[in-house]
């Protein structure tokens, strides 16, 4: 099967760092592609640039669709262009956020999100009402990290670490969900980290691997999204568009 | 990798169909084997039944784990022993009911379950509670025909069919979720209906391809459930 993954920002420089990661974890069946945006902000972290990358990101989905696709995945947690993309194809279109919320909710009473990106912990407390799961949701933390020292991997992952262990601590969280797509390859660090500080049996979610694995499931089993959810918009002229 | 199938009955035509529809659905990589218990019910439609099936699940469940089975299956929408066996499994183990509406609420705004007999109605709302998807359920609808009398497929989907529109027009459901793991196999039957009555906008779930594929996706990532959630209480205790 042939599942695209887009990545929702001008960031072509990202393409072959994804299709390596994705592909990694892909099934031998599986052929995984990468597209990135002609047009839009370089990185999303806000709803603000999440709303300037959906009409890119989802003129790559429509293409997608075309090209033969039988899944495609929006690489990031604001999970930008996800439901006006369900109404204009009909293959499925994983949106990380809701796919790792739903499957946190199944893997544990209550999870906590863990973000590197401190502007989205406002994104998650919007997804958890989206989803209906804002009951499980014990928390969401950010790093405290100033988005220019990002680039200080260490740092960032000591911080990632240490606000998962206090999300299980002292907010209840029996799950952690990793709260970024283009960081997700600390997942297993943060896992490792929290586990030396004594706290074992927490599962720690990469939300772009599960949604491939969702996508890889429902294209398994024939289904995509209702229609009836997400019908076909009505034809009419869209200047620009 | 392995997983196994637990048939929480005693009926051997619903084991040996189970290890049919589980196979067909498996991936190549993934090698299907199915159990039944010794003791317990011929089939589950009370909560009374659920319970008395649920001990020889969870012997089932440690079985499983011993002979290093990758994820477990119970397979019945009452999602029989699955919370227990959690206390005392490292692997995943999944329930179909819980399973198949969180696909269904990822697949839709709003999902109705439709199941065997009436009686089953309550149980299966509270899972959409303890799934934390009360909001996303629009109702919870029954075909009036017990579990192993699902054997005649045409008498089984006509009356899907009827009710799963029932569940569209009158209820507002916009995905539609099998609540019998006796109808597995039939979605297609339940999809073809639904477009012959005009309805093409529906995906219908098959609860026991949902749990299939959520154990897939849960053992390739290395995934299993909560600790805190459901916490090691060691397997002890007689007949365990």
């Amino acid at each position: 099967m042939k599942i695209r993954v887009i990545i929702p920002a001008v960031a072509k420089h990202f393409e072959p760092v994804a299709l390596d990661y994705y592909s990694r974890a892909a099934r031998s069946d599986v052929e995984i592609s990468v597209v990135s945006l002609a047009e839009g902000p370089s990185f999303v972290g806000s709803l603000y640039q999440a709303a300037l990358a959906a009409p890119g990101t989802v003129s790559r989905i429509a293409e997608a669709e075309r090209e033969g696709v039988d899944a495609v995945i929006c690489d990031c947690m604001t999970d930008p262009g996800v439901e006006a993309a369900r109404e204009v194809v009909s293959i499925p279109v994983l949106g990380p956020a809701e796919t790792s919320f739903h499957i946190a909710a199944m893997l544990g009473h209550r999870f906590s999100v863990v973000t590197p990106i401190d502007s989205l912990v406002p994104v998650f407390h919007h997804h958890a009402r989206r989803t209906g799961l804002q009951r499980q949701l014990a928390s969401v933390r950010g790093v405290n990290i100033p988005s220019s020292e990002l680039g200080n991997e260490e740092r960032v992952l000591q911080s990632l670490i240490h606000q998962a262990a206090t999300a299980i601590r002292d907010d209840g969280a029996h799950v952690i969900i990793f709260g970024s797509t283009g960081m997700a390859r600390l997942t297993a660090s943060v896992k490792q980290g929290i586990e030396r500080e004594g706290l074992r049996g927490v599962p720690v979610i990469d939300p772009a691997i599960l949604s491939l694995k969702i996508a890889e499931a429902f294209v398994d089993i024939g289904l995509s999204h209702s229609k009836r959810t997400y019908p076909t918009p009505p034809e009419k002229e869209i200047a620009g568009y | 990798m392995d997983i196994r199938v637990i048939a929480p009955v005693t009926s051997q035509e619903c084991e040996a169909r189970a290890f049919e529809q589980y196979s067909a659905g498996a991936r190549r990589d993934t090698r299907i084997s199915t159990v039944l218990l010794e003791r317990g019910p011929a089939s589950i439609e009370s909560a009374y039944e659920e319970m008395l099936a649920a001990p020889g699940v969870l012997a089932q469940i440690l079985e499983a784990e011993r002979e290093g089975m990758d994820a477990v299956i119970s397979n019945c929408m009452a999602d029989p022993g699955v919370a227990a066996g959690r206390e005392i499994a490292s692997i995943p183990v999944i329930g179909p009911a819980e399973a198949s509406m969180h696909l269904a609420a990822m697949l839709g705004e709003r999902f109705s379950v439709v199941t065997v007999l009436e009686r089953l109605i309550p149980a299966l709302r509270r899972c959409a509670h303890a799934s934390g998807l009360s909001q996303q359920l629009a109702s919870v609808r029954a075909v009036n025909i017990p579990v192993l009398e699902l054997t005649d497929r045409t008498r089984a989907a006509t009356a899907l069919v009827h009710e799963a529109i029932r569940a569209v027009q009158d209820d507002g459901a916009h995905v539609i979720v099998l609540g019998c793991t006796g109808m597995a196999g039939l979605a297609g039957a339940v999809q073809q209906g639904l477009a012959q009555a005009g309805i093409n906008d529906v995906p219908v779930v098959d609860p026991a391809m949902a749990a299939l594929k959520i154990a897939e996706a849960l053992v390739d990532m290395g995934l299993s459930h909560s600790k805190p959630s459901w916490t090691d209480v060691g397997a002890t205790g007689s007949g365990v």
